[in-house]
C-alpha cells in the first residue's frame, strides 16, 4: 500500500459513520469570554472555583505548603525549602535510572487488565508502564527517578511573557498564562513541563499520602506519591476511574531487575555514545527491546536504531528522494540524504536506523550486529 | 457600546469560522482519539481555547493550521501530561448506533490506529489525512524531523501488518515515478 492509498484510507476512515455533533459553539464563547473577563482581572477563570476549594484546604494546614507563597518567577522553580510530610527518611530514589531495565512494573492487577506496549521509550530520568483493562479503562504509570519532581507554590503557567515563534520565526505567539494556587511539577524532557493542581487523595498501605492531580475543570484524572524520598510516581487513568487505583499504585514494584533482550548489539562505537531511550513491546508475552535512541546527536532521537522480527513490506516509502542500497547481501533503500536507511529483511529483522552524524546510517549499520529472531539469541548488552 | 459592537462582530466571526470548519476539526479529532464522545470533548476545548485567542488567530495566515495545532497537542497532553484537562458536556449523550452503511476499511483502519500509541498515531493522522509535510507535523508536535520520521515509519509499519497481512508485494514498487524504491522482494544489484 502506497502513500496514495493510505492518504485515501485515512479520508474514508474519517468520513465514515459521524454521528450528530456533540460540541457547543455557544457555549465555548459563553466560558471563553469568562476567561477573558476574570484574567483581565488577574484570575484564571477556568480554576477559580477550584482555587477558593484548594485555599481552604491550605489554610487548614491540610496540604503541605512551601516556604514562600509568592507566586513562582517561573514555573520550573523548585522550592528546596517545602516541607516534605512523606519519605523524611529511608531510602533515596534513583538519580537516574538503567533506560535498558524496566525500573517499575504493576505487582497487582484487577482482573481484565493486561500489560501493554509502554508508549514512550524508557529514559535515564523516567520509566513506564501501561495497562488496558475492559471497558475502556487504561491506566499509564510514570516513576519518575530523583529530583525531577517537587510541589510548587502558586504558580504562572506557562511563565508570563513566553511566547512562541512561529513561521519560521517571523511571528510571536504568546501563551495564555493561569494562575494556579499549589501543584506537583514533574520535569517532562524535550517539552514545556507544566505543574498540574493537586489535592490529598487518602493514603496507601503502608500510610504513605496520595494525591490526586485535577484537570482545570477540578476532575480528578491521575494520582501521584512518593514511592522513595525525593522519587514521584504518577497513574493516570482514561476511561472510568478503577476502582482499584490506590491498590494498583500501593503494589507496583520498584528496582526491578528485568533487563531488556534487543535482538542486536552496537560495536565499535565511540565511549561518548550513552542510550538515550529504549523502547520495548510485548512479543511472545514479554517485555523485549527493540529501539534505542542515542546520544550525542544534535536532536534526542536522531541516532535511531529500531530492529524487529519482520514483516511483508517492511520499508515503506514516507517521502523523499530515496535510492537502493545494499547492505550485507540484503537490499534496501536509504533516503533523506543518506540519514535514515530500511532493510526489510536483514540476517532475518526488519532493520531502521537514522543517523545525523557523520557517515549516515549507512557508517551507523557498520557498527550494528544483527543477532536474527530467535530470542535465544538477542542480548541485554546492547551496547558491547 | 462600542464594545458591544466589537464583541458582536468577534463573535460572529467566530462563530462562522468555527461552524466551517468544526466536522473537520471532529473528524481529526475522531482520528486520534478513536471514540466520539472524547473527540467532541477534545473540539470543545479546543474551539473554547480558539474564542480567548481570537483576536490573534483571526489574523493569522493559516488559522485552520492554529487550531490543528491546539487539537493535537492537548490530544498527546492528556495523554502523557499527567493532567488531563476534560470539558463536561451538558445535556444526555446520545446513543450513536452504527450507521447503515458497512464501511470496513474505516473500521479495520480505526481499530488499527487505537493500537498504536498516541504520538505515532497523532504523527500518521497529521502526515496521512491532514497531509502535512516532515517540517510542518514536526512544528505542531514540537519534535525533529528526525522523530517525525522515525515515528512515522514504525506507525506505518505497524499499520500495515495489521491492515494488510496478506498483502502481495509490488505495490511499494510503483510508488513513485522515478524513484528507485526497493519492494519488500529482494532484488540482486551487479
Amino acid at each position: 500500500m502506497d502513500e496514495k492509498a493510505m492518504r485515501a484510507l485515512f479520508q474514508r476512515a474519517a468520513g465514515a459513520n459521524v454521528p450528530p455533533s456533540t460540541v457547543d459553539v455557544a457555549r465555548a464563547r459563553k466560558i471563553g469570554r469568562r476567561h477573558l473577563r476574570i484574567r483581565r482581572a488577574g484570575v484564571p477563570a477556568a480554576s477559580f472555583g477550584v482555587v477558593i476549594a484548594i485555599g481552604a484546604l491550605f489554610a487548614g494546614g491540610v496540604l503541605p505548603t512551601a516556604a514562600t507563597d509568592q507566586p513562582a518567577a517561573a514555573a520550573h522553580a523548585h522550592n528546596a525549602n517545602a516541607r516534605k510530610p512523606e519519605h523524611a527518611s529511608g531510602p533515596m530514589a534513583p538519580a537516574s535510572f538503567d533506560p535498558l531495565a524496566i525500573y517499575a512494573s504493576f505487582g497487582w492487577l484487577p482482573p481484565g487488565f493486561s500489560v501493554v506496549n509502554p508508549p514512550t521509550p524508557q529514559t535515564a530520568t523516567q520509566s513506564f508502564a501501561d495497562v488496558n483493562g475492559p471497558n475502556g479503562q487504561s491506566v499509564a504509570l510514570t516513576v519518575y527517578a530523583a529530583r525531577q519532581c517537587s510541589f510548587t507554590g502558586p504558580f504562572w503557567s506557562p511563565p508570563k511573557g513566553t511566547f512562541q515563534l512561529t513561521d519560521g520565526g517571523k511571528h510571536k505567539r504568546y501563551l495564555h498564562s493561569r494562575l494556579y494556587p499549589r501543584g506537583l511539577l514533574c520535569q517532562q524532557p524535550g517539552t514545556q513541563s507544566l505543574p498540574g493542581p493537586i489535592l490529598p487523595g487518602g493514603h496507601l498501605a503502608d500510610g504513605h499520602p496520595v494525591y490526586l492531580m485535577l484537570d482545570e475543570n477540578g476532575h480528578p484524572t491521575a494520582l501521584a506519591w512518593q514511592y522513595a524520598r525525593d522519587g514521584w510516581a504518577v497513574a493516570q487513568w482514561s476511561g472510568p476511574r478503577p476502582a482499584h487505583i490506590t491498590k494498583i499504585a500501593a503494589e507496583v514494584r520498584y528496582q526491578s531487575d528485568l533487563r531488556l533482550a534487543f535482538p542486536f548489539r552496537l560495536t565499535g562505537i565511540p565511549a561518548s555514545w550513552k542510550v538515550a531511550g529504549a523502547g520495548s513491546q510485548v512479543e511472545g508475552g514479554k517485555l523485549r527491546g527493540y529501539l534505542l535512541y542515542l546520544r550525542p546527536g544534535q536532536d534526542p532521537q536522531g541516532i535511531t536504531i529500531l530492529i524487529e522480527p519482520p514483516y511483508p513490506n517492511g520499508c515503506v516509502n514516507i517521502g523523499g528522494k530515496t535510492q537502493s542500497a545494499t547492505f550485507d547481501g540484503a537490499a534496501g533503500v536509504i533516503r533523506s540524504a543518506g540519514q535514515d536507511a530500511c532493510f526489510g529483511s536483514l540476517h532475518g529483522m526488519y532493520v531502521y536506523v537514522s543517523s545525523d552524524q557523520v557517515g549516515g546510517a549507512l557508517g551507523l549499520l557498520r557498527h550494528v550486529q544483527v543477532l536474527g529472531p530467535d530470542p535465544a539469541n538477542w542480548t541485554t548488552q546492547p551496547l558491547g | 457600546m462600542e464594545r458591544a459592537v466589537r464583541n458582536t462582530r468577534r463573535d460572529d466571526e467566530y462563530t462562522e469560522f468555527v461552524a466551517a470548519r468544526l466536522q473537520a476539526l471532529r473528524r481529526l479529532a475522531q482520528l486520534l482519539c478513536q471514540d466520539w464522545h472524547h473527540a467532541d470533548d477534545l473540539v470543545q476545548v479546543t474551539i473554547t481555547r480558539l474564542y480567548v485567542h481570537w483576536h490573534q488567530v483571526r489574523i493569522m495566515d493559516h488559522p485552520e493550521a492554529y487550531a490543528r495545532t491546539i487539537l493535537v497537542r492537548e490530544f498527546l497532553r492528556q495523554r502523557r501530561s499527567g493532567w488531563a484537562r476534560r470539558v463536561s458536556l451538558t445535556g444526555d449523550i446520545p446513543d450513536w448506533r452504527a450507521a447503515g452503511n458497512d464501511h470496513e476499511d474505516a473500521i479495520d483502519l480505526n481499530a488499527a490506529l487505537a493500537n498504536l500509541p498516541p504520538l505515532q498515531r497523532a504523527t500518521l493522522v497529521l502526515r496521512f489525512y491532514c497531509d502535512q509535510t516532515v517540517d510542518q507535523v514536526a512544528e505542531v508536535l514540537g519534535c525533529s524531523g528526525g522523530t517525525v520520521k522515525s515515528q512515522t515509519s514504525k506507525g506505518l509499519g505497524s499499520l500495515r501488518l495489521a491492515l494488510l497481512p496478506a498483502d502481495p508485494i509490488g505495490d511499494f514498487g510503483a510508488a513513485r515515478p522515478g524513484s528507485d524504491a526497493v519492494a519488500g522482494e529482494v532484488r540482486h544489484h551487479g
